[in-house]
Formats: structure tokens, sequence, C-alpha cells
């Protein structure tokens, strides 16, 4: 899942265009990088790399000219900006650094300053470095660009796919540039692709959330995509600045007397595609919170389970009555950790004849469920004499109204016949009747909760159960 | 902490009635149960750390008997317990799984028949039969089996089960010569392994030198307990709504 997948084949055309040679090298780079890869930054702990890098690989992605790169004016000015944020340094002194920078790499002899790549070489087994060039420098007309390199772009690319934030943040970036140049339509495009990422995310997240409640103690979350939601959570927790000055740019842009009619309906577009994707940005934000809630609390509750079956002992009561007092002072619904921390050790049973019993019928009943359930129309009924009489059979076919479609229909259908003074039996019968009927048509109504529904209404609670088996 | 004193009684007393002791001829058992009766503190910290096992106390006069409240404690026995215990059986002329599982079923329900013959004299514990033999409850189960054949004739599942006692070699089989002559007396042996668990777990003893099983205080306790839950709804159905 990448929002840059699709760019795949759009940038391998444009290798070829340029250097046929590089689109091997990539691919085998591609291929050797994939175990480890860790990119070596130019300046310690400094962000710059990401952000110019953003900068080149955005305007590339969506320059409409050949020679899409950045303005060398530009880019000294977001550098020097973040180095002097970064620094505390006056303007001057970081636009001195910025062009040092830009030069240094700039400068195709000077292997120092290139990019550092390390690897795990997967054939030989070792770790290699690899030495190449991120950005190129292109002097058209009176005009110096900087573009990304082949390799640069590619590097880049497995970045981003390692940390969604970072791509939506380029993306966002990239749309407010699209918004500025006009193009509302391909600004419109690029975020639904948007929308669509972060919906992915919120189905992994649903799935992730109900995996958890199902089952702690085998929960075992997937490592790439923690680390993803972890991004996510730093990144959707800080002030999202970029998006607000989205939304200030399309409302400027809607009220801009000079842009042409047909360009305000890609705009309306546009604003359109905007709300849904800010809904669900904070929606994403909700769903993250909810998730490292439910993760956080439930690693509490599995770690105090391992901290339980390493301490407590078999024959030893009293420590363990003890830790029972000290977690139930805590933690009022500790006791079923505490039960199960007694799991890895080897309890003495103590039989119950009568919950063995229990047991069984339960699960035979359950057996004796599923065999009748292939009993569909009334026929079958018809040919068991020890289920009902053929009178009542008759009676209660002419009384089965057809349309009967959903849960609703039969709870209405109940409520007649109880109206009609029809005794409990009958009652039975036609509830199960009228089953049979939707489950034919409709194969999704849910039995159970129509059965509570039903016992909540007539038949309180567990005194007479709608059963099958009479 | 105030509770910490009775942490070690607590402790022992639990003890105590997991490895299946009796007060009668346990005098620190007999100790403690009493101050479990008279000592307020006592009894609801031990309360509080049975429950905390998922254990409940059965009204008993005579013993501590204590049982597991759901089958998350750790001291739950279910089936997958047990069947460990059938596993001696031979397999032979069962079927499926679940079969198995019905007829151990149908075996304690007819353990409970044997000792209780009607419905009405569940509440009236002078009339329960104070002893039973393998015979006595092989022929209830055989009844029984007879009995849902007859009834439940459209009814796969309970037709196979009835079906399998019935055609399960038992002692009384003198018609059949080739069943006697391999001597597998199962029927008898599943329900003798039934039995003798239940003579382990103390619910039953069994006479010297004779084939009665003696029906236990614990056995009655806990049948009066469990009056509500299973009896009614459950013994009646499966018996087919007729007492044997």
């Amino acid at each position: 899942m990448s929002l840059f997948g699709n760019l795949k084949e759009e940038k391998s055309n444009y290798i070829i265009t340029q250097n046929q040679a590089i689109v091997g090298d990539i691919n085998y780079l591609l291929h050797l990088l994939e175990p480890i890869f860790d990119i070596k930054r130019f300046y310690d702990g400094v962000e710059i790399d990401t952000y110019y890098l953003s900068l080149l690989v955005f305007d590339r992605l969506i320059s409409d000219t050949f020679y899409g790169g950045s303005l060398r004016s530009d880019i000294i000015f977001m550098l020097q900006d973040e180095i002097s944020h970064i620094y505390n340094l006056e303007n001057d002194k970081s636009e001195e650094i910025a062009k040092e920078i830009l030069d240094g790499l700039n400068n195709s002899t000077n292997k120092q300053e290139s990019f550092k790549a390390t690897y795990y070489d997967t054939k030989e087994k070792i770790i290699k470095k690899l030495d190449f060039r991120l950005i190129k420098y292109v002097e058209v007309g009176d005009k110096f660009y900087y573009q990304i390199t082949d390799e640069g772009f590619m590097l880049f690319k497995i970045e981003l796919e390692k940390d969604p934030t970072l791509a939506l943040e380029l993306k966002n970036y990239a749309i407010s540039r699209l918004i500025d140049n006009k193009n509302y339509y391909r600004a419109a495009v690029e975020i639904k692709k948007n929308i669509n990422f972060i919906m992915e995310y919120l189905n992994i997240l649903e799935n992730e959330i109900r995996t958890i409640y199902k089952d702690i103690y085998s929960y075992d979350p997937n490592k790439v995509f923690f680390t993803k939601f972890e991004n996510f959570k730093v990144y959707l927790g800080k002030p999202k600045s970029e998006l607000i000055e989205l939304a200030r740019k399309i409302d400027n842009a809607l009220y801009d007397k000079q842009i042409s009619d047909e360009n305000k309906i890609k705009l309306k577009d546009l604003k359109e595609n905007y709300d849904i994707y800010s809904h669900l940005m904070s929606k994403l934000s909700d769903k993250i919170t909810e998730y490292f809630d439910e993760y956080n609390n439930k690693m509490s509750l599995k770690n105090n389970k391992l901290f339980l079956q390493k301490e407590l002992k078999l024959n030893d009561y009293s420590k363990n009555l003890e830790l029972f007092l000290e977690f139930f002072d805590k933690d009022s619904d500790f006791i079923d950790e505490y039960c199960l921390g007694f799991s890895g050790l080897n309890t003495p049973k103590i039989y119950n004849p009568f919950f063995l019993i229990q047991q069984l019928c339960d699960e035979l009943d359950n057996v004796v469920t599923i065999e009748l359930k292939s009993v569909k129309n009334i026929q079958a009924y018809k040919t068991n004499p020890n289920f009902y009489s053929n009178e009542e059979l008759d009676f209660a076919e002419q009384y089965l109204n057809e349309t009967i479609n959903n849960e609703i229909d039969i709870v209405s259908l109940i409520l007649k016949a109880k109206d009609d003074g029809l005794d409990e039996r009958m009652i039975k019968l036609l509830y199960l009747l009228a089953q049979d009927l939707c489950t034919q048509k409709d194969k999704r109504l849910t039995i159970t909760k129509l059965k509570s529904k039903l016992n909540d209404e007539f038949f309180c609670g567990d005194n007479y159960k709608i059963r099958r088996d009479l | 902490m105030s509770s910490s004193i009775y942490l070690n009684e607590c402790g022992i007393l639990l003890q105590k009635v997991l490895d299946k002791k009796h007060p009668s001829n346990d005098k620190e058992y007999q100790e403690l149960l009493n101050k479990l009766n008279y000592n307020q503190d006592f009894e609801e910290i031990f309360k509080n750390y049975i429950s905390s096992l998922k254990l409940q106390i059965i009204p008993s006069q005579t013993e501590l008997i204590l049982v597991p409240s759901d089958a998350k404690s750790p001291y739950y026995m279910g089936y997958s317990e047990y069947s460990s215990r059938l596993d001696k059986l031979k397999d032979k002329d069962l079927g499926d799984y679940i079969h198995k599982k019905a007829i151990l079923l149908m075996i304690h329900l007819s353990i409970i028949a044997s000792f209780y013959p009607s419905e009405s004299i569940i509440l009236n514990e002078f009339d329960i039969a104070r002893t039973t033999t393998i015979s006595d409850i092989a022929n209830i189960l055989l009844k029984k089996a007879n009995f849902i054949k007859e009834e439940y004739q459209g009814q796969d599942f309970a037709n196979t089960i009835a079906s399998l006692i019935i055609n399960m070699p038992h002692k009384n089989d003198n018609e059949d010569s080739q069943r006697k002559s391999l001597n597998i007396e199962y029927l008898y042996e599943f329900i003798e392994v039934v039995l003798n668990h239940l003579v382990e777990e103390k619910f039953l003893s069994k006479e010297k030198d004779s084939d009665k099983y003696i029906i236990k205080d614990k056995y009655k306790s806990l049948m009066k307990y469990h009056l509500d839950d299973i009896l009614i709804k459950k013994f009646i159905k499966y018996q087919g709504r007729k007492n044997v």
C-alpha cells in the first residue's frame, strides 16, 4: 500500500528516456535494499535532507515540464529557513550554510558529500555501503534547477513506504503547490488518493482492534504496521498547519473573481474532497487513539498475567492470596487475569458431575439444532408426527403471512398471534415457520438477535426459551 | 493488612478441600471449618479468596464443598480434562467423538435416575435410594435408549445414540454368543469408569465385597444445589418426558 504505487510505471518510463542502464541498477538496488536499509544523513540531527528531498521529489512528481525541478533560489530559501529554525541562526549565516550544502551535493567529484546507503547483501551475507548521488544540477537558459536523481527517487520511495505519514505530509505539500499553479483537477485527484489511503488504514485499524478484543493473549501486532501506526500517532498529534493552509488556499481560490467558471467547478469538487479528507483525518486520529488505548490497556493485563504466571506458586496459597489482594486493590476487574495466571501451573481439578452434564448438554444441543436446521419447510413438520398435529400445522400455514421478509415481520406476526389469543405452543410453531421462511429468502437474518428480542418482549427472560427441540 | 493473619489458614483450608480430605477424620480441617462457620472475618476473607479463584461454596452440613463457579477457574474440570479417563476404554462401536459424549451424558443421567427414581423424590431426601449397582444403571440406560428409539424416530442423532447403547455388548447379552466370547463388557466398563471416578472424587463410596455404590452427602448436596439448572430442564428432556 503506497501513495506512490501507481507512479512506478511513470517513473520507469522517465528513466528509460534518460538512462537505460540505471533502470537495471535500481531494480537490483531495490531488491537488495529490502531487508535492511538505513539512510545516513548528511548533517547530524538535521531534518533538512528529508525536507529538501521532498521538495525535489514533489516538484518532479507534479511537474508538467520536462525539466521538472526546483529553482535554486527556492531551495536555498527553504533550506535557509529550516537551518535558521533548527540552529537559531541569523539569516545570512543560514543562507551561507544552505548554499554550502547544495554546492557539496552538486559536486560530483566530492564523494564524501555524496549520499551513503548501507545495505545487507543477501547473497554474500555482509553489510555493504553504496555511494551515490541524490540530486543533480540542471541549467536551462538562464535558470538553475535541481533535480532528484533516479537512485535518489527510488531510495526516497522506499523511505516513504516505511513511513506513510511522511508520504501524507508530502502529498499535502504537493496538493498545495498544485493549487498555487491552479491545477485544481490534479489536486482533486491527489486528494482522492489520500482519501483512499486513509480509508485503507482505517480498515486495518478496525481489524486490529477487533483482533485485540477477540484475544489479547495471542495478539501479536504486525511489526511493520505497528511502526506505521506509531508514526501516525505522532504525526496526528501535531497540529496540522499544512492542512489549515490547504483549506485557506481553497477558500481563497473559491472567492477569487479572476478564476474562470470552469475552474470554479473543479474547485468545488476539490473542496468537497478536501472536506471528506479532513473528516477522515480526524477519524483516523480517533481510531489511532482508540487502538493504542486498547492496546496499552490490554497489554497491561497481558503483563499482569505474565507476571502472575511467574509469581503464582502451585501450593503456596498464602503467597497467592497475598498477590491477589495486592492486585485486587488496584484493579477489581482483574479476577480473570488472576485465574489465567494459573494456566501454566498444574492445578488440581475439582470435579462437578453436574457441570459436566451441563457442558455436554449444551454441546449436544448444538448438534441437535444444527441437524434440525436443515428442515426447511412445513412439509418436514408434517411428516414428523412428534412435533405438531396436522390440524395445527394447517392452521399455522394459513395463519402465516407470505409477506414475511425480515425479523420485523416476524415480530409483528408474533404480536398479532398474541393479540389473537393463540397459545404459546402455536406461537412457537409460527415463529419456527416464519424463521424458515425468512432464512429461505434472506440468509443474513440474524436469528440470535431475533431470539433475544423475542425473549425480551414475550417470554420474560430465561423462563421460556424458544427452542426447536420440543 | 489485617487480613494477612488469616492468609495461611485460608491456604490450608483450601488445600484440605483440594486434597479431598474429610473433616470427620482430620482434626485441623474440622477446626478450620468451625472457624469458618463462627468467625466472620475469617469467613469473609476465605470467601473473597475462593471467589478470586472462581470457586463457590456449596451448602453442606458435614463438609466444605467447593466447586468452580465458571469455566475460567483454574480448578475447572471440563470434558477435555475428563476425556483422558475414557481413553482406556476400547473405542469399539462408538462412532464419532460426539457420540461418546452423548453416551457419557446418558450414563451420568442414568446414575442420577438410579438414586432418584422419580421427580418428586428429588426434594424428599428420605426416599432417595441409598445404593446402586452397575447393572441397575445399565438397565436404566437401556430402557431409556429403547424409549428414545421408539419415540424419536425422525431424529437421526438421538436414534444413533440409542442404537449405539442398545447394540453395545453388555453382561446380560446371553443370546449373542459371539459377543460373549469376545468378552467385551463395554457398556459395563464405561459405566464403571464413570462410577469409579465419582468414588475417587468422594461423591460415592463402594461397599466392601459387594458391587454396591453408596451415595454420599457431597453428591446429595450438589444435586440439591443444581436441581434447578440441570434436572428440571435437561433431565426430563433427555429422558423423553417420562420417568424411568
